[in-house]
C-alpha cells in the first residue's frame, strides 16, 4: 500500500500491488536475478487490458509510459546484455521515470541511484570507508562503505546513475571496466580485493542534450553503452493525456480533490506542442523559445494552476492564472522568450481565439498579462 | 487479435479443400509467405487452370513475364487516354503501375503454369473498364502522382487495423503482417497459413463499408472476375484462383448467393496501352509505400532467396543485413564493432522473443540497429547506420524484360533516332559528345533530340557544358557538350512518357501542353517556351500562345511579367542565331509583355530595399528594349510612366535614381534635376542614407552623368566631407555599389578629378590597402615594445 505520509513513494511502492500481481502469474524464462521476466516487464510499463486475478481480485495494470513502445522494449533488451542503457533526451522527456520503471520491475528497487553533478566523486559511485572503523581494524571489508555501484554488483541489481554527463570526465571513465569486466576493484583492501558483479547487475544512465555532455563522454564508455534517444512527444492528444493523468495523480497524492480539466489540458498540450516545434498546427512557422517546452512543464504549470484555483479561487481554474504559469515557465530563460511568446499570441493565438472561441478565445483576451 | 468466429465456423463459409473444383487462394502482393505457400498448393491441388487478378487484355503479355531472360523488378505499365472524356475531361491521360517482384506471387503462379503446361490468365477488368467504374478520387483514380493497380490498400483499413496493431503491439499494419504471417506464418501448413489469412480478411471485410467497396469497384470487379471463373468451369475441371486475400470472401459470396446484377458502365473506344517496362527496387519501395503494399522489397527479395531454410531464413538474413551495414557503416566513418554486432544479433533475436515472433524480423532488425549501432543522441548527424540499413533494405537493383518483349513505339523511335544521330546505345557506359550547334544543322537536331529527352526526364542527356538560356550563363559559348548513358530505367521512363505521345517529339509537344495547363505566371510560361525553343518545338503553336496570353494577361506580378520579358526578348534575339522560325510570333508577345510589365509598374515604386536591385536592372531592360526599332513605340507610354513615378513622395530612392539617369539619357531632365534631388536627400542622416542608394540607381543607369561637368563630382564632395564619421560608415556599403558600376580607367578619372581638390596625385586617393613601409615601422614598433616589457618581466603574447 501506498504510505501516505510520502510525498513522492517510489515506484516499487507505488505499483507494489501490481508488481506482485505480474510475478504471480509469471511463468516466462528471466535473465538470471531478475524478480520479473522481460514480457511481465513490458507488460508492466506499457501496461494490458485483461487483468489479472490476485488476492481475490482484479488487478489492472495500466500504460505508465506513454510514448514509443518500441523504445521500451529495446532497453528491456538491452538491460538484458552485458551493455549499460544510456536514456538521452531533452529535459522533460520521462527518461527518469522510464528508469524507476525499469529498476523497479528488473530489481525491486528503484532506489540504487547516483545523482551525477559537478562534484560527484568516485567515492559516491563505488565505495568509501568508515575511517573510524578503519583506524581500528585496518583495511578489512568490514570498514567499506558501499556506494550504490558496489551495492547493485553485490546484489545483482539495477545501479541508475542520473544525469551521468554533469559529472567529470575521470569519474565517468572509472565506469570502462567496471561495464566491461565487471570486476570492481579495491586496492585498499589486503585480502578479498575484487568484487565481482552478481548476474543481474547493470547500470541504466541517464543523460540531457541540453547539457551537450554526451557528445564529450569518452568514446570508450559510449561503446560500453546502448542508447536511447527519448523525444518529445509528437502527438497532442497523447500529450493531453499524460498531462491529464499526471496531473490527477499528483493531486490525488496530495489529496487535493479536483480532477484535471480535458480543455484544458488539450489548449495547454497544443501551446507546448506549437511553441515546441516551432510551427502551428495549420503550418504557420512561428519562433520557439529557447527554454525547453517539455510535457512536464507543461504538467508543472497545469498542476499549479491548479493549486491556485484549489486554494484560492474556489476549485474553479482561473485563466488568468494559467496565463501567469504559462508565462514564468516559458521566460525562464531569458526575457528574449517573453517577445517569441508574444508573437504567438498575436498571431496563433489571435487566430485560433476569433476562429475557436472558447478557451483559446478567454486566453487571447489575457494576453496583457505578458509583460 | 480476437477472433469473431471459429476456425470451423470460416472454414464453412471459406471453405479451403483440394476436392473442391474452384480453389481460391488469397495473396497480399509481393508476399513472400504467400508465394512459398502458393508454391506448395499448386504442387498438391494440381490444377488444370489458373486464374489471377490482372486485367484480363492484358494475357497476351504473360510469356514475357515469365520468361527466363527477364530479370525483375518490373512492372506492368497500363495506359488509358479519354479521348472522349468519358471518365473526367477530354483527352485527359490514366496510367498506373503493376509492379512484379521474383517472389510475387502472381508470377510464381504464371511460371508454375507456363512451366506445368497449366492454362493461365488473368480474369479483373481491362484498365479503361477499371477506371470509368471506380468513383472520382477512389481506388485507381486517386489524384496521386503514381496509382499502383495492386489493391493491397484493401488489406489496411484504416479504422481497423489501428485497433489490431494497439491488440497485437505492433506499430503498424506492416509490422503486424510480417509478425503473424510472413514469420509465423512460414512455419504454418498451406492450410493453417489460408484459413488464417482468410479469417483476417473476413473480419476486415465485416468492418469495410459497402459504399467503399462500391465507389472504388471492389463490387463490379469481383462481379466481373466471377464471371470469367463460371467461363473457366465450362472447361476445366480444377480452377486454382489466385486474388487478393479482400476478394476472396466476395468472390465466394458471389459462388454461394444470387449473382450481382450491377451494370457495368463501357468505354466506347478504349484508348488502352500495356507495356512491360523495367522497374527499380526504389519504384517498388515508393510505390508500395505510397499504396500500402509491402515496402523493403530487397529485404524481402534475401527473404525469397533462403526461404525453403524455412527455421532460420529471417535470422539468418538479419544476421547477414547486420554485418553489411556494419561494413558499409566502416567506409562512411561510422565505426562498428564486432562487438556491436554481436550485440546488434543477440539484441534482434530477444526482441523477437519478447514480441512474440518465432524468428526477428525487419523490425527487430531496425530495432537493434537504432541501440546497438548508434553511438550518442539519434539526429541528422548520428543516424548513418539508420540510412544505410534503410538502403540496404530497399536495395537498387534494375530488373531488365527480355529482348523478344514486344517494344512501345517511343522506344522504337528512341532507338531509331539515336541510331539517326550515331548515339551509342548498345551499353550503359557514359559518353560525351560534342556539338557544334551554330555551325551545323546536324548537330542542332541532335541536340534538340537531346534537350527532348531531358525535357521528358528520362535520365539519359545531361548537358555539361554550354550557353544556358534560363540561367543566362555561358552566353559566349558555341559549343554544346553532352553526356548520355543508356540504361533500363531510361526504357522504363521512355514507356512512362508514352502516355504523352508515340515518338520523342509528340510526347515532349504534349508534356509542354501539359505544363502550360498547369503554369500560372507569365515566367513559367516563357520558361516553357525556352523549353520549345531548344527542343525544336515550332509547329502546332497556336494553342502555346494563346495559353501564354491568358496567363499574362491575368498576371499581375511585376517580377513575373518582367521575367517573362526578358525571356521573350532573348528568344526573339536569338532565333536567327539558332536557326529557329518565328513561329510564335514573338513581337506579339513582347509587345503585350511589355504593356503588361508598364501597368503593373507603379506598384514597384516603394519596393523594399532588399529587392531594389532587381527593379533597377527591370527599369534598364524596358528602356533598352524600347532602343530596339521593332519597339521603340513603346518609349512615349513608358517615358511617360517613368515622370509620373518622379512625382512620387515615398519612391524608393534607387529606384528614382535609375528613372532619373535613364531620362538624363534621352534629355527628358538635366543635371540639375538630379542634382536638385541628390540635394534633398541631404537634409537629414536618415535621407543621407538613400542618397548612397539613390547613386546606386543612378550610376547603373547614366554613370557618364558623373564625366559631364564637374558640379556632380562637387557634390559628392560636399557630401563626403560633411557628413559625420559614424554616418559615412553606415552609407559605405551602398556607396561602394554605386561606384562599382564603373570601369577602372572611368576611376582613374573620377580620382583625378577628387586629387585636383586637395592639389595631391590621384595615385595617393586610388591607392588601397596599408603601404609596405606602415608595415615595416609596425613590425619594429611591435619589437620595440616587446623588448621593454620583456625588461620590465612583464609576460607578454607575442602575438
Amino acid at each position: 500500500m501506498i504510505n501516505q505520509d510520502y510525498i513522492k513513494p517510489t515506484v516499487e511502492i507505488r505499483y507494489k500491488q501490481q508488481l506482485d500481481a505480474l510475478l504471480s502469474v509469471d511463468n516466462e524464462i528471466k535473465p538470471l536475478n531478475w524478480k520479473l521476466s522481460p514480457k511481465a516487464i513490458r507488460r508492466f510499463i506499457l501496461g494490458s487490458k485483461k487483468p489479472i486475478h490476485f488476492l481475490g481480485e482484479d488487478v489492472y495494470i495500466n500504460k505508465k509510459y506513454l510514448g514509443n513502445d518500441a523504445l521500451v522494449e529495446r532497453c528491456i533488451v538491452t538491460l538484458a546484455t552485458n551493455r549499460g542503457l544510456m536514456l538521452v533526451g531533452e529535459p522533460g522527456t520521462a527518461k527518469t521515470m522510464l528508469s524507476e520503471l525499469l529498476s523497479a520491475s528488473i530489481s525491486g528497487t528503484s532506489t540504487n541511484t547516483v545523482q551525477g553533478s559537478a562534484g560527484t566523486t568516485e567515492d559516491m559511485i563505488k565505495y568509501s570507508f568508515n575511517y573510524a572503523l578503519l583506524l581500528e581494524k585496518g583495511p578489512v571489508k568490514e570498514t567499506l562503505v558501499p556506494a550504490p555501484l558496489y551495492t547493485g554488483m553485490k546484489e545483482g541489481i539495477i545501479t541508475r546513475f542520473e544525469e551521468i554527463t554533469r559529472t567529470p570526465p575521470e569519474i565517468q571513465d572509472s565506469l570502462i571496466s567496471i561495464l566491461s569486466d565487471k570486476v570492481l576493484n579495491i586496492p585498499e583492501l589486503n585480502e578479498d580485493n575484487l568484487l565481482f558483479a552478481k548476474s543481474g547487475f547493470n547500470i541504466i544512465a541517464t543523460a540531457n542534450t541540453r547539457d551537450k555532455g554526451v557528445n564529450e563522454m569518452s568514446s570508450a564508455l559510449k561503446r560500453r553503452f546502448n542508447f536511447e534517444t527519448v523525444m518529445p512527444i509528437k502527438d497532442i492528444a497523447l500529450e493531453k493525456e499524460i498531462i491529464v493523468s499526471e496531473v490527477d495523480s499528483l493531486a490525488a497524492e496530495n489529496k487535493i480533490t479536483m480532477k484535471a480539466d480535458e480543455d484544458v489540458a488539450l489548449l495547454l498540450a497544443t501551446i507546448y506542442h506549437e511553441l515546441r516545434n516551432g510551427l502551428s498546427v495549420t503550418g504557420t512557422k512561428i519562433s520557439s523559445p529557447s527554454n525547453v517546452m517539455s510535457t512536464a512543464e507543461a504538467v508543472s504549470v497545469y498542476y499549479q494552476t491548479m493549486m491556485s484555483a484549489y486554494y484560492f479561487d474556489d476549485q474553479t481554474l482561473n485563466i488568468s492564472h494559467l496565463m501567469d504559469n504559462i508565462a514564468n515557465a516559458v521566460t525562464k530563460e531569458g526575457k528574449d522568450d517573453l517577445v517569441v511568446l508574444k508573437n504567438y499570441f498575436n498571431t496563433i493565438v489571435k487566430e485560433k481565439a476569433s476562429q475557436e472561441g472558447g478557451l483559446w478565445k478567454e486566453l487571447y483576451q489575457k494576453k496583457n498579462f505578458l509583460k | 487479435m480476437e477472433r469473431a468466429i471459429s476456425k470451423e465456423e470460416l472454414l464453412e463459409i471459406i471453405p479451403f479443400d483440394y476436392e473442391e473444383e474452384v480453389l481460391y487462394f488469397p495473396i497480399r502482393h509481393h508476399s513472400p509467405v504467400c508465394s512459398y505457400h502458393l508454391q506448395h498448393i499448386i504442387a498438391d491441388y494440381a490444377p488444370d487452370c489458373i486464374l489471377i487478378e490482372g486485367p484480363d487484355n492484358s494475357n497476351d503479355i504473360l510469356p514475357y513475364l515469365a520468361h527466363e531472360e527477364t530479370t525483375y523488378p518490373i512492372a506492368i505499365y497500363y495506359s488509358y487516354k479519354d479521348v472522349y472524356g468519358e471518365i473526367g475531361e477530354e483527352d485527359e491521360t490514366y496510367s498506373c503501375y503493376y509492379p512484379i517482384l521474383e517472389y510475387s506471387p502472381e508470377l510464381v503462379a504464371i511460371k508454375s503454369a507456363l512451366s506445368s503446361e497449366i492454362f493461365v490468365k488473368f480474369i479483373d477488368l481491362p484498365y479503361g473498364k477499371r477506371l470509368i467504374n471506380t468513383k472520382n478520387d477512389c481506388g485507381v483514380r486517386k489524384k496521386i502522382d503514381k496509382n499502383n493497380y495492386n489493391d493491397d490498400y484493401l488489406l489496411t483499413n484504416d479504422r481497423f487495423y489501428q485497433g489490431i496493431c494497439e491488440e497485437t503491439n505492433t506499430r503498424s499494419f506492416d509490422e503486424f503482417w510480417e509478425k503473424y504471417f510472413e514469420i509465423n506464418g512460414l512455419s504454418m501448413t498451406a492450410k493453417d497459413f489460408v484459413t488464417q489469412f482468410n479469417m483476417y480478411t473476413y473480419i476486415l471485410r465485416a468492418n469495410t463499408e459497402q459504399e467503399a467497396l462500391q465507389n472504388d469497384g471492389t463490387l463490379l470487379r469481383e462481379q466481373y472476375m466471377y464471371e470469367q471463373i463460371e467461363i473457366a468451369q465450362k472447361t476445366y475441371k480444377k480452377i486454382l484462383v489466385v486474388t487478393g486475400g479482400f476478394h476472396t470472401y466476395g468472390l465466394i459470396s458471389l459462388q454461394n448467393e444470387n449473382k450481382s446484377t450491377m451494370a457495368f458502365k463501357n468505354v466506347a473506344k478504349p484508348h488502352e496501352k500495356t507495356y512491360i517496362m523495367p522497374y527499380s527496387m526504389e519504384e517498388t519501395d515508393a510505390l508500395n509505400g505510397y499504396a500500402s503494399g509491402m515496402i523493403s522489397p530487397n529485404f524481402y527479395q534475401d527473404i525469397w532467396e533462403s526461404i525453403n531454410d524455412i527455421d532460420s531464413t529471417y535470422t539468418d538474413t538479419i544476421l547477414k543485413y547486420l554485418l553489411a551495414i556494419s561494413k558499409e557503416c566502416r567506409k562512411k566513418k561510422v565505426l562498428i564493432t564486432l562487438s556491436d554486432q554481436i550485440a546488434a544479433y543477440h539484441s534482434a533475436n530477444m526482441l523477437g522473443e519478447l514480441r512474440g515472433k518465432h524468428q526477428c524480423g525487419k523490425y527487430e532488425l531496425l530495432d537493434a540497429v537504432t541501440s546497438c549501432f548508434i553511438k550518442g543522441e539519434l539526429n541528422l548527424s548520428s543516424n548513418t547506420p539508420i540510412e544505410v540499413l534503410k538502403k540496404s533494405l530497399t536495395g537498387n537493383i534494375v530488373g531488365n524484360i527480355c529482348t523478344s518483349a514486344p517494344t512501345p513505339p517511343i522506344v522504337s523511335d528512341f532507338q531509331d533516332t539515336c541510331k539517326k544521330y550515331k548515339l551509342k546505345i548498345g551499353d550503359s557506359i557514359q559518353k560525351e559528345v560534342v556539338l557544334s550547334i551554330f555551325s551545323s544543322e546536324r548537330h542542332r537536331e541532335i541536340s534538340k533530340f537531346l534537350y527532348q529527352l531531358q525535357f521528358l526526364e528520362c535520365n539519359f542527356s545531361n548537358k555539361i557544358h554550354g550557353s544556358t538560356i534560363k540561367n543566362k550563363t555561358d552566353r559566349n559559348l558555341i559549343k554544346e557538350t553532352w553526356n548520355y548513358k543508356w540504361s533500363t530505367k531510361v526504357m522504363a521512363r521512355l514507356i512512362e512518357n508514352s502516355i504523352y505521345g508515340a515518338t520523342i517529339y509528340m510526347a515532349s509537344y504534349q508534356l509542354v501542353l501539359k505544363k502550360m495547363k498547369e503554369a500560372t505566371t507569365s515566367k513559367d510560361c516563357a520558361m516553357l517556351l525556352i523549353d520549345c525553343f531548344l527542343m525544336g518545338i515550332c509547329d502546332k503553336l497556336a494553342l502555346l500562345k494563346e495559353k501564354t496570353k491568358d496567363i499574362m494577361s491575368n498576371d499581375s506580378d511585376f517580377f513575373s511579367c518582367a521575367g517573362a520579358l526578358e525571356y521573350l526578348v532573348k528568344l526573339y534575339d536569338l532565333k536567327e542565331l539558332y536557326n529557329e522560325a518565328d513561329s510564335l510570333d514573338y513581337e506579339h508577345l513582347i509587345n503585350l509583355c511589355f504593356s503588361k510589365t508598364i501597368t503593373v509598374l507603379p506598384y514597384v515604386q516603394n519596393i523594399g530595399e532588399e529587392s531594389e536591385q532587381e527593379v533597377i536592372k527591370i527599369l534598364k531592360l524596358l528602356f533598352d528594349i524600347t532602343c530596339k526599332k521593332q519597339f521603340e513605340h513603346n518609349r512615349v507610354t513608358l517615358v511617360d510612366v517613368f515622370h509620373e513615378l518622379t512625382q512620387e513622395q515615398d519612391i524608393n530612392p534607387a529606384v528614382l535614381g535609375s528613372i532619373m539617369g535613364i531620362l538624363y539619357g534621352i534629355n527628358d531632365v538635366d543635371s540639375h534635376d538630379i542634382s536638385k534631388l541628390f540635394h534633398s536627400y541631404l537634409s537629414d542622416i536618415e535621407n543621407t542614407i538613400k542618397s548612397a542608394r539613390y547613386l546606386n540607381g543612378l550610376f547603373y543607369t547614366a554613370r557618364d552623368l558623373i564625366f559631364v561637368s564637374d558640379e556632380f563630382i562637387e557634390i559628392l564632395h560636399q557630401m563626403v566631407r560633411d557628413i559625420s564619421h559614424s554616418d559615412f560608415q553606415i552609407i559605405i556599403p551602398d556607396l561602394r555599389l554605386a561606384f562599382s558600376y564603373f570601369t577602372a580607367s572611368e576611376i582613374n578619372k573620377i580620382a583625378k578629378k577628387v586629387a585636383h581638390f586637395y592639389n595631391v596625385d590621384k595615385c595617393e586617393i586610388t591607392s588601397q590597402g596599408v603601404p609596405d613601409e606602415d608595415i615595416e615601422y609596425g613590425k619594429i614598433l611591435n619589437a620595440y615594445l616587446l623588448s621593454k616589457l620583456n625588461e620590465k618581466e612583464v609576460s607578454v603574447d607575442a602575438k
